[in-house]
């Protein structure tokens, strides 16, 4: 018989769209796997997904498992034959249990001598025999962010599973999952076509479900989506704003999309932008449009709905009435608000509970305004700066209180940054307490203005402080207060920024204004987790960037913590491995490192230099050791190790032609201090010996 | 045109054909018709229940003073209850919207994602919010927990907004242009209520007295829990979530605040739920 497509439909009611997401990146490699274990070929595997079902086709699926051999090992065959060769007792046993005939006893070599195979021939089963065994593994292994129960049933799936299709070419796979039975019929769109439609074999599934108004395939569907949204835009003249998030939501929530665009009031216009985008894609999952410069939004949005051209005036009226219900709220809200400034709900801040341990809002406000102050300090900020940084921090949390944040949480800090104006506080403060909150997430923008880096800096030192300092860190995949990425959202400004800054001693500050019921261990111990914790996010930044790990690991482990420093180090050190002054600069160092361990802290002493190639060594040292500084200076590393470099043939000449493991103790010391001394030079600002070459 | 009375009228018949025994609302001010006992309680233990029932839902937040088209202090669910949730629990719900003259093909009806939790009542559920044409009209919600307890089996509840879904088949642009009976609308009924609530709720309401009732009430409601006596307990309970509400939309209570009273009625419900079932094993 021929091999023949296995096609599968799970029927469920409307899946949440990031369960239809994690089921389609795991279906393929899911049936993969279990089609392999079992013997049967295939060719490739795809899932789709919808709301209303989850699909795995495997194109190809052999009629049969493949025959198994089987080796089942028997006695030694020393034990098995006698001296003539003809089988024992044993062998004959061993034979009957293993149902073969004595003489298809093969022996082979084996690391513990020779011993007696049987070999076994297993038939394969019958895919349609086999395959309810692989669906109910594949199925029983699918992992959900989310599950419920329905009905009297126990088992547990994102939602109740109505129907199932289970077909290996133009036949039924008899299966039975959460008490419903598998056949060969399918339904349509649930008001389009809704059938039943039957499948009449696997092969066939696509041409069905066009019929049957069904776009199964989310890929195409998504293009279809996004290509019918930016048609919809155009006509009103501008660009659908087609965040990712909302594109892929909104694909997994229709079978059969269709385009509409409806007009936003006049009046709500003058709402600021981020509510009208929050309001449309939060609310109602639909697009705003801007103009084509971006600089702007257009009254009017695009939806999409799950269905075909009929009555799409009055969807889209409806759509319409909601929105102007939700921007009407919106307006609402913010005249609520605004009958408190931000100012006047700080004493607010008093009864929000920021963590046990940590205070407050309000407490935890307080010790960002003083951290600002240290880094305003550090950084060299100009005074005006550093007030409106003061400023900021303090009303920075203040927006929390509010009605509009309650609502729409997203909406943190351009709420902050809208009442601030409101309130008559500086576009300056205003700005900086918007930025305070950046980046919100991987990728997003960061702080542009001095005041919004200092206070958004401040907000994840502490942040990182105290949950460290609670023994809240995160292990493995757990990290419940998102503190790698607040540690990626600290690096990430400083090194857009390119603030220099140490941030091993930034967080002694930082620790040493939390409360003392924090502690749940000691502050040093506290300290220490941090920088370690910190320079592992770094290394994967660094990575990522494309740096070698044996160059960021010699770069990583010597002060100060000044990420953006750290990095320029690794990025010389990068380049200058690929010059040819690179072999002088690691060999020299390699064989004066080596002998530099046993150094001490013995210090050369120029008197005891007898040998010429030594007082050479010396000499040259101190010349290059000027030089060189004097690029350290101006962090040309590149430069440096340039310079240094080339004091290799002057450290060969010595290692060469004069012996530093001296019998007398004096010449050895000095002899040991001058390796040590030559190694620190060539190594420079970075642990030379911890470099790893060609990973 | 589909009057707004006629609603209850159809929905009413619709399910009293589903064998579910239709009842009347509620006498005690609740935020939801899952607060009713025929739903809390009937969600509970191995029975088989089916009811339906109009039901008031006050939500003191919630009000606009009229002024928002569709966000109201007060408006009127529908609320079915089915025990276990049958297969074909989905479909009946959208034969029912048909039998309220809703055309689905020319409308966009879609089952949005929605992670129902009740946090007073220790309940929480998976389903979806519906949409019609983007308004939501409809919770509908498989429950998975009542009263901190496992739901076994699972029941389904579908509770209809109606005044929304009447403004969706009579073309209103406000809740208050709705036709009610006749050339009354909803409007003349109950646009003054509908303000005077919204100012006493967000205005007037006495913090000390609401505060001391919400103490008086849990008092009485963990005494009764002690007779072994849940239905009286959870009035008061209901009373307590109330009076949480007015609080709430005081801004009488801090957030630490606001939690701390939070949990206080979900341990009343708790209770109720627990000597509930108790009281059916004796």
């Amino acid at each position: 018989m021929r091999a023949r497509d296995l096609l599968v439909e799970l029927g469920v009611e409307d899946m949440p769209p990031s369960c239809c997401l994690t089921a389609v990146e795991q279906l393929p490699g899911l049936l993969e796997r279990l089609l392999r274990d079992c013997g049967l070929s295939f060719q490739e595997v795809v899932a789709w997904a919808t709301p209303r079902r989850l699909v795995v086709r495997a194109r190809r699926v052999a009629a049969h498992q493949a025959p198994r051999v089987k080796r089942v090992r028997g006695p030694a065959a020393k034990v098995a034959f006698d001296q003539n060769g003809r089988p024992t007792a044993a062998a004959l046993g061993f034979a009957r249990a293993q149902g073969v005939a004595v003489e298809d006893l093969v022996v082979e070599d084996t690391a513990g001598g020779q011993y007696v195979f049987a070999v076994l021939r297993q038939e394969g089963r019958p895919a349609v025999e086999v395959l309810p065994e692989v669906l109910t593994a594949m199925v029983a292994a699918l992992e959900f962010p989310k599950m419920m129960r329905w009905g009297t049933h126990e088992v547990r799936f994102p939602r109740p599973v109505r129907w199932i299709v289970a077909l290996w070419g133009d036949q039924v796979v008899p299966w039975e999952f959460a008490g419903v039975r598998s056949g060969a019929y399918t339904r349509g769109h649930r008001f389009l076509a809704p059938g039943p439609w039957l499948i009449p074999a696997a092969e066939e599934y696509a041409a069905v479900m066009e019929s049957a108004k069904v776009l199964v395939d989310h890929n195409e569907r998504k293009k279809v989506i996004a290509a019918q949204v930016q048609e919809a835009a155009r006509q009103l003249g501008g660009v659908a704003v087609t965040a990712e998030e909302l594109l892929e939501e909104v694909t997994f929530m229709v079978e059969w999309p269709t385009a509409f665009s409806a007009a936003i009031d006049a009046e709500f216009m003058e709402l600021p932008r981020e509510v009208l985008e929050v309001a449309l894609r939060v609310a109602e999952r639909c697009f705003a449009v801007q103009t084509p410069e971006g600089d702007r939004l257009l009254p009017a949005f695009v939806g999409v709905r799950d269905g075909g051209p009929e009555g799409l005036q009055r969807v889209a009226a409806g759509y319409r009435w909601v929105v102007r219900a939700r921007l009407a709220d919106a307006a609402f809200f913010i005249r609520k608000d605004c009958e408190l400034s931000l100012q006047d709900r700080l004493p607010l801040l008093k009864g929000i509970v920021y963590h046990r341990g940590l205070g407050s809002v309000a407490d935890k406000s307080r010790r960002v305004r003083r951290l600002s102050a240290v880094l305003c300090e550090l950084l060299h900020v100009p005074a005006e700066a550093a007030r409106c940084a003061d400023r900021a921090a303090e009303l920075a949390k203040a927006d929390l209180t509010t009605e509009m944040v309650r609502e729409f949480p997203d909406l943190e800090g351009c709420i902050g940054r809208e009442y601030a104006l409101r309130g008559g506080e500086s576009p300056d403060v205003a700005q900086a307490i918007f930025e305070s909150r950046l980046p919100r997430w991987a990728g997003d923008i960061i702080p542009e203005t001095t005041a919004g880096t200092v206070v958004a800096l401040a907000d994840r030192l502490d942040t990182l402080a105290g949950f460290f300092a609670l023994g809240e860190q995160p292990t493995g995949s757990q990290d419940p207060f998102a503190l790698r990425r607040h540690a990626l959202g600290l690096l990430s400004i400083l090194l857009g920024r390119q603030l220099r800054l140490d941030l091993a001693e930034v967080f002694h500050r930082a620790l040493s204004l939390l409360p003392q019921e924090a502690f749940a261990r000691g502050k040093e111990e506290v300290w220490r987790a941090l920088v370690e914790f910190v320079k592992t996010r770094l290394r994967g930044l660094l990575l990522e960037e494309g740096l070698p790990g044996g160059v960021v690991d010699a770069v990583l482990p010597r002060p100060p913590l000044d990420p953006v420093g750290l990095r320029l180090r690794a990025r010389h050190l990068d380049r200058f491995l690929r010059d040819p002054a690179a072999e002088d600069l690691l060999l020299a160092h390699r064989r004066a490192y080596n002998l530099s361990r046993r150094a001490g802290d013995w210090r050369v002493r120029p008197e005891l230099l007898q040998a010429r190639p030594e007082a050479e060594l010396w000499e040259q040292l101190q010349l290059r050791r000027e030089r060189a500084g004097r690029l350290l200076d101006r962090e040309d590393y590149f430069g440096y190790w340039k310079e240094v470099a080339a004091l290799r043939s002057a450290v060969d000449r010595f290692l060469d032609n004069v012996l530093v493991m001296a019998e007398d103790v004096a010449l050895r010391r000095n002899r040991l201090a001058l390796c040590r001394e030559t190694a620190e030079l060539l190594a420079g600002p970075v642990e030379l010996h911890l470099l790893r070459r060609a990973d | 045109m589909m009057t707004f009375q006629e609603m209850f009228l159809r929905l009413e018949q619709f399910w009293a054909a589903q064998g579910c025994v239709i009842m009347q609302p509620y006498d005690i001010e609740k935020g939801a018709g899952t607060m009713n006992p025929a739903t809390f309680f009937g969600a509970l233990g191995p029975d088989p229940w089916r009811v339906a029932y109009a039901e008031p839902s006050r939500r003191p937040t919630d009000g606009r003073y009229g002024e928002n088209p569709i966000r109201f202090y007060r408006y009127w669910q529908y609320q079915v209850l089915l025990k276990p949730s049958p297969d074909d629990v989905v479909d009946l719900y959208l034969q029912s919207l048909e039998h309220l003259g809703i055309d689905l093909k020319a409308n966009d009806l879609r089952f949005v994602e929605d992670e129902w939790e009740a946090p007073t009542l220790g309940a929480w559920g998976r389903g979806w919010e519906v949409w019609l044409n983007g308004l939501e009209v409809t919770q509908f919600t498989y429950f998975q927990q009542m009263g901190g307890l496992e739901c076994r089996p699972v029941s389904a509840e579908i509770t209809y907004g109606l005044e929304r879904l009447c403004a969706h088949l009579q073309g209103v642009d406000h809740l208050f242009e709705l036709r009610w009976q006749g050339p009354l609308r909803y409007g003349d009924v109950y646009r003054r209520e509908e303000y005077e609530h919204c100012r006493y709720s967000f205005e007037e309401a006495s913090i000390p007295l609401v505060r001391e009732m919400f103490d008086r009430f849990e008092e009485e409601a963990k005494r009764c829990l002690e007779a072994g006596l849940c239905f009286p307990a959870y009035d008061y309970v209901l009373k307590c979530s109330h009076c949480f509400n007015l609080l709430e939309a005081r801004r009488a209570m801090s957030v630490s605040e606001r939690a701390a009273y939070l949990l206080r009625v979900r341990e009343l419900a708790g209770k109720c739920a627990r000597v509930y079932l108790e009281g059916k094993v004796r």
